[in-house]
């Protein structure tokens, strides 16, 4: 009871300080949830991209009987998955979304300069050397023009990509720093503020555990207030949030990102557990390093 | 509970001495006044024996235990240890009931008395009858301490320092902000948790009270002790 007391008191008291400590941590961890949920989706789908698994045949022929004859013999290669024709409209749309200007120009100019191409997937565990192989057979083909290897075309994105990911969990966990000493002055404000208190319960033989229960009951309630505030802001620039990220990658041909249930769940609980571990961590670090007889 | 304080000297700044070389002996159940005139010392000497200052030199001991900065059993033994600070120290914003009732909630409960739990079931009945005890009625548990007048306050924090029936009560200026009447229901209780074997450390100014009292007496004066009345004879 005292314990509850106490914490209420002390949310009361400090009403604004922890008004302002809410919204900081809010911003702070919002930040740090978006980044490291699109850092963590990186990392993950870095083995999945569609590219990384396929190639582009371009056929040197407009005739749509030369492709399909092109099409059936790269069925037939050995290490070839699947394959199939990309249309024109389909490459038209592509080049819509992601170079609008691009497909404007190639609009004007007409049908014949799009190119025929077909798209090949490779079994998922293919190793270089077959892949290679599978290459130059499939370059072999009558009438195909050129491969693009999409494996070799993402090397360098998806090492920029791994390092994006690495620095954007670094940004999260720098972000959430920024919370703990936020913590830490706030905590260290109230060995300030409350300190007749303290001492007071510590002359009634009060642990350095029950002077920081009350913190505690206070940072789950600004933890929780907190988490419910990012998840809310999250939410609702959820939509803003997956096309920034898709305007920027998403010519690389992989799933689009989006914050689904499980992702939003997964940030929910994160943000909860960042704000009441830098919560924790700052009480302990403020009795440590605060002086009480 | 056995005070001892051997060769004690307390200094705040350096060069200045607000305790030299005190020197007292305190046994279970003995009742003791110290008495001196404002900068004496008295407080000082609470301080070191409540364990809320540390001797400059000398040795402060409870019960065989010395009380020094970090030591983890000074903290088991505070919560023998009943104290009425001279300024009250009251939580201003608290109910009456919540100021009283802390002690509650850091451990040992004394004398016969079960600690309450976590949540404070049970300590309502010792809350009430700590403030009946002081000669409050049960209507100011609700009240806020900021509602209380200066002797009413004075009780509060006398309710507080014996609610855990403590082995040692020390008070200090426990009946300045109270008036005759209260004053002697105070002492009154005082004597009676002494003859039930409380052991009492009383500061007081008020000499009315020594010569009728009569308990053994030690006067302070710049910081030394002048006089250790043993049979609380001398007054001064």
């Amino acid at each position: 009871m005292y314990f509850l007391k106490a914490a209420l008191s002390g949310m009361r008291r400090r009403l604004v300080p922890s008004i302002l400590a809410i919204l900081g941590g809010s911003a702070l961890l919002t930040a740090a949830a978006a980044i490291g949920l699109w850092s963590l989706w990186l990392m993950g789908q870095q083995d999945h991209f569609k590219a990384a698994r396929s190639a582009s045949v371009f056929i040197d022929s407009a005739e749509p009987t030369a492709v399909e004859e092109a099409l059936t013999r790269v069925m037939q290669i050995k290490g070839v998955e699947t394959a199939r024709i990309v249309s024109k409209e389909e490459f038209q749309a592509f080049l819509k979304q992601h170079f609008p200007d691009l497909h404007e120009a190639l609009a004007s100019l007409g049908d014949e300069v799009v190119p025929r191409m077909l798209e090949v997937v490779f079994p998922a565990d293919t190793d270089s050397f077959a892949r290679k192989e599978t290459v130059e057979a499939i370059t072999a083909v009558a009438s195909v023009a050129r491969v693009d290897d999409g494996s070799l075309r993402l090397g360098r994105a998806l090492t920029s990509l791994r390092w994006l990911g690495y620095g954007g969990g670094a940004l999260s966990i720098g972000l959430w720093l920024v919370l703990f000493i936020v913590c830490l002055g706030h905590y260290q404000n109230i060995l300030y503020t409350d300190a007749q208190e303290i001492q007071l319960i510590r002359s009634f033989g009060a642990t350095k555990a029950a002077i920081l229960l009350p913190w505690m009951i206070e940072a789950v309630v600004q933890s929780l207030t907190t988490g419910l505030l990012c998840i809310v802001v999250l939410f609702a620039g959820k939509t803003y949030i997956s096309d920034l990220y898709n305007q920027f990658f998403g010519t690389i041909g992989y799933d689009a990102f989006r914050i689904d249930f499980a992702s939003f769940a997964l940030a929910a609980l994160a943000i909860v557990g960042m704000a009441l571990l830098a919560h924790v961590l700052a009480g302990l670090a403020a009795l440590a390093r605060g002086r009480i007889a | 509970m056995m005070v001892l304080l051997k060769q004690v000297s307390k200094s705040y700044h350096p060069n200045s001495l607000v305790l030299r070389n005190v020197n007292l002996e305190l046994n279970k159940g003995e009742f003791l006044f110290v008495v001196g005139d404002s900068g004496a010392g008295k407080t000082s000497l609470l301080k070191l024996i409540t364990g809320e200052e540390f001797a400059t030199s000398g040795i402060v001991a409870c019960d065989n235990v010395r009380f020094e900065q970090g030591s983890g059993k000074m903290l088991k033994l505070r919560r023998r240890i009943g104290v009425v600070h001279q300024d009250y120290r009251l939580l201003k914003d608290r109910t009456v009931y919540e100021n009283v009732a802390i002690p509650l909630f850091f451990g040992r409960a004394g004398l016969g008395i079960e600690p309450v739990s976590f949540f404070g079931r049970g300590a309502e009945r010792l809350v009430e009858d700590a403030i009946t005890a002081v000669g409050l009625s049960t209507k100011v548990l609700d009240a806020t301490v900021r509602e209380l007048s200066g002797g009413e306050q004075q009780r509060v924090a006398i309710a507080r320092a014996i609610i855990n029936k403590p082995d040692l009560l020390i008070a200090d200026e426990p009946t300045g902000s109270l008036d005759h009447d209260h004053t002697w229901t105070v002492m009154d209780l005082f004597q009676k948790l002494n003859i039930k074997g409380m052991t009492m450390l009383v500061a007081t100014h008020d000499r009315d009270i020594i010569r009728k009292v009569r308990r053994r007496t030690l006067h302070l004066s710049a910081g030394t002790v002048r006089v250790d009345d043993r049979e609380g004879a001398c007054i001064f």
